[in-house]
């Protein structure tokens, strides 16, 4: 009761424009300052140093490092090239080659608004260009880096094993289906509104396999990446923090030496923007420590569990509940802030309901991560019609039948689990 | 005379994200071949929690840290400024209180080792206060050279990055 009133009270900070880290941090350390509570207050500043102190943690600013560097190593235009050869001559060609290359980035970045970002300063003059109306330009542009998000590597995956204690290397090897599903539900619908209005292609005719083969091979060394990645998590060569760091010597290595497009500059550059998002997210984590820390005190996921499993008869009745819950809080609050807040309650409920931990969190993940291209608070909303300059209500207005899409992938996975699991299952045990 | 400071958190962050991936590289790399060593995960986390917090610090000095202004932004100015004042309140409250209980813990962290040569706990503990301390500073620069009711708007128009 104490915790509800608590959280409601940091949802009110937020509300009236606090920053997310501050209102959760204040909302927790209350907790310690009530008259009735008998734990000293010198707890709250010990977990926030806590919460720091997590090897598989350490993942989290190594791929946002990573992220950064692919950016500056030269591997973008080249999966541009590759992506405009492949997608290019179907209708509306370069909001489709948009989508395969959100979706091609997505092996080397774990950031749906660093995708969206990125993209839209590359691809989004030339949609308007092409006649595309801004606000479906925007759409196309912000729903991909839902694929970026759920392709390996993913930071929202790495928190929501960390926080859930669940197989950061399973998560990883999750993600792939869903990814590749996200994609082609998303070009059909792409497909489907250019056809309507007409949005033609940018190349006439379907590639011919020597340019294709000449693109993919300028490309090698971006989509190698999520192959060796993967095939070392799965063999223990390395833990998810530790590819972290080959990972970086790797982007070094095709920035400097292959692609030679790199120099001091561009590293202490993708450092500094890196150094600052990480500071943003880790103050969040950081400060959700406190009332990680009321929460499980208070024995708030016992309680739940206890509470949510009287009710629920079947498991996917239980997964559409909160399938719609996530929906929701994702659309209001930033990702972190709700994986953050819910995970630790959320994957004990789901763990006691017999559902696999890895099906839930590609679930949560999806949905929370969608909440941020939803109006009315949507980080990767505010930055793609920051650059494109489109007005929310042109982009909600077109972000429609692309939610459509997004929501029916996402019904596939809450009725057919093995969509998501039968490839970590089969690689995995 | 601020210029120099904001420089060296700038320069400081760098390194320790730098020293942050070497030193996991350097532990990973020797476990890889057969051997590891003792206290690099430890060293490296050492690193990492004082990357977060100058990260921290350097992202609200340039008001960059996330925040919800979709309800904001239809307050009349009277209302705003009121509420703003009273969040900025809170928060410099809350960030001295971090700063004068996280003291006391770094302290009595000081006996405990962190497994690697000769460093102890406490300078892990210390992170906490010293970037509290260091954001208290930059909140009270920001409301003096901003104004209360700016205070927590971003520099540029593009919002930063998260997920």
């Amino acid at each position: 009761m104490i915790t509800a009133l608590l959280l409601v009270f940091g949802l009110l900070l937020m509300a009236v424009g606090m920053p997310v880290a501050f209102a959760i941090g204040i909302a927790g350390f209350l907790y310690f300052l009530l008259p009735g509570t008998f734990l000293p207050v010198g707890i709250g500043p010990q977990r926030i140093v806590s919460a720091t102190q997590s090897f598989p943690l350490l993942a989290v600013p190594l791929f946002i490092f990573i992220g950064h560097l692919m950016n500056a190593s030269g591997i973008t235009p080249r999966l541009l090239r590759l992506s405009t050869l492949l997608a290019g001559w179907m209708s509306g060609g370069l909001a489709q080659a948009s989508l395969v290359l959100s979706t091609l980035m997505g092996g080397v970045s774990g950031s749906a608004v660093a995708d969206a970002a990125m993209q839209s300063r590359v691809l989004g003059k030339g949609m308007v260009g092409e006649g595309y109306s801004p606000g479906f330009a925007g759409a196309v542009l912000s729903i991909g880096g839902l694929i970026t998000a759920t392709i390996p590597p993913s930071i929202g995956l790495i928190l929501y094993g960390y926080l859930g204690e669940v197989s950061i290397g399973r998560l990883f090897i999750a993600g792939i289906v869903p990814g590749v599903l996200l994609m082609v539900a998303l070009m059909i619908t792409t497909w489907l509104v250019s056809r309507r209005r007409g949005y033609t292609p940018v190349r006439d005719s379907l590639p011919k396999f020597a340019e294709v083969a000449s693109a993919t091979r300028s490309s090698i060394w971006a989509l190698l990446f999520p192959l060796w990645l993967l095939v070392g998590i799965r063999y223990g060569l390395f833990t998810p923090s530790e590819a972290g760091a080959f990972a970086v010597v790797y982007a070094l290595v095709v920035g400097c030496f292959i692609h030679r497009e790199m120099g001091v500059r561009e590293i202490i550059e993708a450092m500094r923007a890196s150094v600052r998002d990480i500071g943003m997210i880790m103050l969040i984590i950081m400060f959700s420590g406190i009332i990680g820390y009321v929460v499980s005190f208070e024995r708030v996921p016992q309680t739940i569990a206890e509470l949510t499993l009287g009710v629920f008869s079947s498991q996917t009745a239980l997964l559409l509940t909160l399938a719609v819950l996530l929906v929701f809080l994702g659309m209001l609050l930033e990702a972190t802030v709700v994986v953050m807040l819910l995970a630790p309650i959320l994957v004990p409920v789901i763990k006691a309901a017999g559902i696999d931990p890895v099906h839930f969190g590609l679930l949560m993940m999806t949905l929370v991560t969608f909440g941020g291209m939803t109006p009315p608070v949507g980080i990767s909303m505010y930055t793609v019609c920051g650059i494109l300059r489109c007005p929310f209500t042109d982009y909600s207005r077109e972000l429609v039948p692309f939610a459509i899409a997004v929501f029916a992938v996402v019904l596939g996975i809450i009725f057919f689990p093995n969509i998501v699991l039968f490839l970590p299952n089969m690689l995995m045990g | 005379m601020w210029r120099w400071f904001d420089k060296l958190e700038d320069i400081l962050a760098i390194v320790l994200l730098g020293c942050t991936s070497l030193t996991i590289l350097a532990s990973s790399t020797m476990r890889a071949i057969g051997h590891p060593f003792a206290g690099g995960a430890e060293l490296a986390q050492f690193f990492f929690i004082w990357t977060a917090v100058f990260g921290a610090d350097i992202m609200l000095r340039r008001g960059g840290q996330v925040r919800i202004d979709a309800l904001v932004v239809h307050m009349s100015a009277g209302v705003l400024r009121v509420i703003t004042a009273a969040i900025l309140a809170m928060m410099l409250a809350f960030l001295a209180m971090l700063a004068w209980y996280g003291l006391p813990l770094a302290l009595s962290n000081w006996q405990r080792p962190l497994g690697f040569a000769g460093l102890s706990y406490g300078y892990v503990t210390l992170a906490l206060p010293v970037g509290a301390a260091l954001m208290f500073i930059s909140l009270i620069r920001r409301v003096l050279a901003k104004g209360i009711v700016h205070s927590l708007d971003p520099d540029d128009d593009v919002v930063e990055e998260t997920l």
